[in-house]
């Protein structure tokens, strides 16, 4: 005869089937949603970071290696998604301790209330490991952007450190802080992995006290044997979630502390504010510079007290010394840096109060090393007016020099130009970064005059190229060439933040001060007279 | 031990935010979602509750009279 409880066991068994079949596809469902969510979520964040960096002036760059702001924008914000993660399985967590509890309650009220009175010895040991938890996760990510800058500033410099020899000083040091990594690792890992076994000791505890407790109460006769029993086991179900809520808030601080960078770089308050957004038309390019005081830190004054007007249409040469302040002037007419005092203006407006956006579709910079982006001659050249015609870009390209250098490229404006103009010579990057100025038409021009010499061939096609551009334009020349020096309306000598002699070539030469002497220095050997002197001198040696 | 945390200082710009207001912010990005995470906490919870239907149905079954 078959047994009667046959049918119940064969009940049970399929309705723990079909739990767990169910409990799977609440669970992909679950894992999949969150996925996106997360994903999505992640998505924006880095936007919101990407945006906020590339919305900092330069002085920011110049402080922060950029390896270290890269690691904010790609690692921390990866990780900020562990801490969603978490949240998720927090919440899972709790919906179980929830449920076990109303089961311990039907098993033995006394019992459970008992429980509960030995769970906040948990929340309180996690609690006390917040402070250890959030120190030793952030310098964990300290240590991966100061390696990730290290090894970003050597792949950058690497011809540098070949031509000198210095590939095992540089790997040197990224042993050291891969090592320091490890070393920063290992602790977070100490800390992080030690919070779990310490909570397991107090629930082992715990257990002990319910066992002896729940014991005593059932020789009591408060609580059934079969119900303490029964508890026993059902408690286990409840302390694996409570453990895991307990432990949780330390693990947490991982990916708080990667939200907190993050929100750091975001928050970062820019030293470049404008104090209006008012729509900047056409520049007719005039530019005064009125008692304008310039520190980069409280010791390193480069403008004292700086006054300079400069007509629309005039092409002003700036020579000095190193450390002069040439650049500094062309940074601050540009708005890469803020000043603190006296007042710039441009057109008779003041130049805080302009929407800057607009205002430096106005301005074209050409600095000392042209950078280009990853892609063609012509891309780079259309950068500063995307919507620009193909037409537009081989136009521009042919003003510069003439249009012979593009022959020279192997495949023209199509030329795949490689990591920052990798592929091209260094007359070749000035001549794409001039034509993608004058494609842009800017009212001022901002030249940082390259110092490296290139054949005498390019250097003419270079020069024709900046008379191109400066034709019609005002044009503040950071100068290194005697020709650009010599056709400029004006020249400005400039020595520790102060104007001290200006004028044109033959009267500053005339006035036999610090302008001759720079002459003499720097400019004379470029002359065609000097050419000719030496070669008289050395045939007359020869013979 | 000092070599560990050479060159890990904080930056100029970094700051300290308390828990709540980082919560309150890393909140303010699920915001546009509440939709797809009350699903996902509803698919939570029923994995839960199926997740310990079983044991619990099993505990049960194994508390039922023994057969005479």
């Amino acid at each position: 005869m078959r047994d009667p409880a046959v049918p119940h066991i064969l009940l049970l068994a399929t309705g723990v089937l079909l739990l767990g079949v169910a409990a799977w596809g609440f669970n992909f469902v679950h894992q999949y949603v969150g996925a996106r969510v997360i994903g999505n979520v992640v998505l924006k964040l880095r936007e919101d970071v990407f945006d906020a960096t590339i919305a900092h002036d330069l002085s920011f760059y110049d402080e922060h290696p950029s390896g270290k702001i890269v690691s904010r924008v790609t690692s921390d914000t990866q990780d900020f998604s562990d801490v969603v993660s978490l949240t998720v399985n927090l919440f899972s967590q709790i919906l179980l301790v929830a449920i076990m509890s109303l089961w311990l309650f039907s098993i033995d009220w006394r019992l459970t209330l008992l429980l509960y009175g030995m769970s906040p010895v948990a929340v309180i040991i996690a609690l006390s490991f917040r402070r250890i938890a959030r120190r030793v996760t952030q310098n964990a990510r300290r240590v991966t952007a100061k390696i990730n800058a290290q090894i970003q500033e050597s792949v950058s410099g690497i011809m540098i450190a070949k031509s000198f020899r210095q590939e095992q000083a540089i790997y040197t040091t990224f042993d050291a802080n891969n090592r320091q990594g490890f070393h920063v690792g290992i602790r977070r890992g100490i800390v992080l992995n030690s919070i779990f076994p310490i909570i397991s000791i107090a629930s082992g505890v715990s257990m002990g006290a319910l066992v002896y407790l729940g014991g005593l109460a059932t020789l009591d006769g408060h609580v059934s044997p079969g119900n303490w029993y029964l508890f026993m086991q059902a408690v286990g179900f409840f302390w694996w979630p409570m453990l895991n809520i307990a432990s949780f808030w330390s693990q947490f601080q991982d990916g708080l502390s990667a939200s907190e960078r993050v929100f750091a770089l975001i928050d970062a308050e820019p030293k470049v504010v404008q104090t209006a957004s008012e729509p900047v038309e056409r520049l007719h390019g005039e530019i005064a510079f009125r008692h304008v005081r310039l520190t980069y830190t409280d010791k390193e004054i480069v403008l004292p007290d700086f006054s300079l007007t400069i007509r629309p249409k005039e092409t002003v040469a700036l020579v000095g010394h190193t450390g002069a302040g040439k650049s500094s002037i062309a940074r601050l007419i540009a708005r890469f840096y803020e000043f603190q005092g006296g007042e710039i203006l441009v057109d008779g407006r003041d130049i805080r109060r302009l929407d800057l956006r607009a205002y430096r579709q106005h301005i074209g910079i050409v600095p000392q090393e042209p950078f280009l982006f990853s892609g063609t001659v012509a891309e780079n050249i259309r950068y500063g007016k995307p919507d620009a015609t193909d037409d537009d870009v081989r136009e521009a390209a042919m003003h510069i020099g003439g249009g012979d250098w593009l022959a020279d490229l192997p495949d023209g404006l199509d030329t795949d130009v490689g990591e920052r103009g990798a592929n091209l010579s260094m007359g070749q990057r000035q001549l794409a970064a001039l034509a993608r100025v004058l494609l842009k038409d800017p009212a001022i021009f901002i030249l940082d005059e390259a110092t490296a010499s290139v054949d005498p061939f390019t250097e003419t096609q270079i020069q024709e190229g900046l008379e191109t551009i400066m034709a019609d334009r005002t044009a503040i020349v950071i100068a290194h060439r005697l020709s650009t020096v010599k056709h400029a309306d004006r020249i400005i000598v400039m020595r520790e933040g102060e104007i001290i002699e200006e004028g044109t070539h033959d009267s500053l030469m005339a006035q036999g001060g610090h302008y001759a002497e720079l002459y003499n220095t720097y400019f004379r050997h470029q002359s065609l007279a000097y050419i000719e002197n030496a070669r008289d001198l050395l045939e007359r040696a020869v013979q | 031990m000092g070599f560990i945390l050479d060159g890990l200082e904080t930056e100029d710009y970094d700051r300290s935010y308390s828990d709540r207001d980082l919560l309150k912010r890393i909140v303010g990005y699920f915001r546009p979602y509440t939709r797809q995470v009350l699903l996902a906490a509803a698919m939570i919870a029923l994995n839960s509750l199926a997740g310990t239907g079983g044991p619990v149905i099993i505990s049960r079954a194994g508390h039922r009279p023994a057969r005479a």
